[in-house]
């Protein structure tokens, strides 16, 4: 039992600041991404117990928390019980070392390319979180969705013809952008 | 613009993290902490059944597990007194983090006053120093604060008494600088504040209270039920004295 609680403290520590992100950047507010990435991690920690003996049944650890993420925030999205939440502004962004001035304004940047990213379809945010904040390999990504790697990156490719644009200085995200 | 640039602008959402107490209590939360962890000495859990007074019985009926009945007596006697003088040990331990807290406590109110001083003297270089060693600081102090609370609430009402004042000062230099000075809620600390209100309260509830004394009380469990924790903890920290 040890090992086990040991091994899943390894995987939490490792992932916890990914599929908090990961939630966060499609849910309204910091409240609801805590409470979200904590279902994932409880129900991955029952999996986990579960699947341990005779032999590991979660062979991609990885894969395996990121589509659970997506059910929770699916879930969350066409669920009533949360949509009373209440939208809170503050955000926790690392310590960089910046003046407060600095922070401020990083922040205001965040929120802005936040904005920008909701508006595109869930498939398009899902790949660009994957491929460009945590770097991860299209092979890796296929792992996750079940798509090939080319399906993959024609989208990708359509999600950045939707992006141009959007992130300029000054220009509002307008609310929905299609395929 | 171009992809190169488009990626550029993503890569600012690295920034986000989560909140380090969510993580911590999470991680908690989800896989339990063991008893031993928590106590440092006496672990519950993995005590076996066979020590288990009920089992004692069994040795009536087969006598010739006596001697090692004998045996088991007097190591429990051995284990106890060693319980004992790590129960000590643990009240020194109180003793030691009601320090470490006032030591954090007066640290955080020594840079406040350095920040207080360079806002003053509008030394943006050094506000933006003071600035951060602050918030580190009364992150520390309000840690220790809470850690305190968890394991020695007695001595935790003095400490939360410098707490608050040190919070109301904070507040007021946050209103001259227009901005947040650290987190803008600390749920951690609100909840080992409400924790320790909550147990001064049931605490005051069985005494024999003055009339003076009375309106103190009564005031204190109208600030809880408002949920000002500062102003009850306050008018407990006044009745106690």
């Amino acid at each position: 039992m040890e090992e086990i609680r040991a091994e899943f403290s390894r995987i939490y520590d490792t992932y916890n600041g990914k599929i908090y992100r990961f939630i966060y950047l499609k849910v309204e507010s910091r409240e609801v991404a805590e409470d979200l990435a904590s279902e994932v991690f409880l129900d991955a920690w029952k999996a986990f117990q579960k699947g341990q003996n005779p032999e590991p049944k979660i062979k991609n650890v990885q894969a395996y928390l990121y589509q659970i993420a997506r059910n929770a925030v699916s879930d969350h999205h066409t669920s009533k019980k949360f949509k009373t939440v209440s939208v809170e502004g503050h955000m926790d962004i690392q310590d960089t070392g910046d003046p407060v001035e600095e922070q401020a304004a990083i922040s205001i940047e965040i929120e802005r390319v936040r904005g920008v990213l909701k508006t595109l379809k869930d498939e398009y945010q899902d790949l660009i979180i994957w491929k460009y904040l945590d770097e991860l390999t299209y092979p890796e990504i296929a792992q996750i969705t079940g798509k090939t790697e080319d399906t993959l990156r024609v989208n990708m490719h359509r999600a950045m013809q939707a992006l141009k644009g959007r992130l300029e200085p000054g220009v509002t995200p307008e609310p929905v952008l299609g395929t | 613009m171009r992809e190169k640039d488009i990626i550029a602008k993503f890569t600012i959402l690295k920034q986000i993290e989560p909140r380090q107490e969510w993580v911590r209590l999470t991680k908690q939360r989800i896989m339990g902490v063991p008893i031993h962890e928590r106590f440092g000495f006496i672990d519950i859990v993995s005590y076996p059944s066979f020590f288990r007074i009920s089992n004692l019985s069994y040795l009536v009926r087969k006598p010739a597990f006596a001697l090692a009945a004998f045996i088991l007596l007097l190591a429990g006697g051995v284990a106890l007194q060693v319980t004992n003088q790590k129960l000590q040990n643990g009240l020194s331990l109180a003793e030691e983090e009601y320090q470490d807290t006032l030591a954090s406590l007066e640290l955080a109110q020594a840079q406040l006053q350095e920040l207080r001083v360079a806002v003053e003297d509008n030394d943006t270089e050094k506000v933006s120093l003071a600035v951060k060693s602050f918030e580190e600081r009364n992150a520390q102090a309000s840690k220790d604060f809470v850690k305190l609370v968890e394991n020695s609430s007695k001595k935790a009402l003095q400490a939360g008494m410098k707490l608050v004042q040190l919070q109301k000062e904070k507040s007021q230099l946050e209103r001259v600088l227009g901005t947040t000075l650290g987190e803008e809620k600390n749920e951690e600390l609100e909840n080992a504040t409400k924790t320790l209100i909550e147990q001064e309260l049931s605490d005051l509830e069985n005494r024999t209270l003055t009339e003076e004394q009375q309106q103190l009380f009564a005031e204190a469990k109208a600030a809880y039920d408002d949920a000002d924790y500062a102003t009850a903890l306050e008018k407990v920290w006044m009745l106690s004295q």
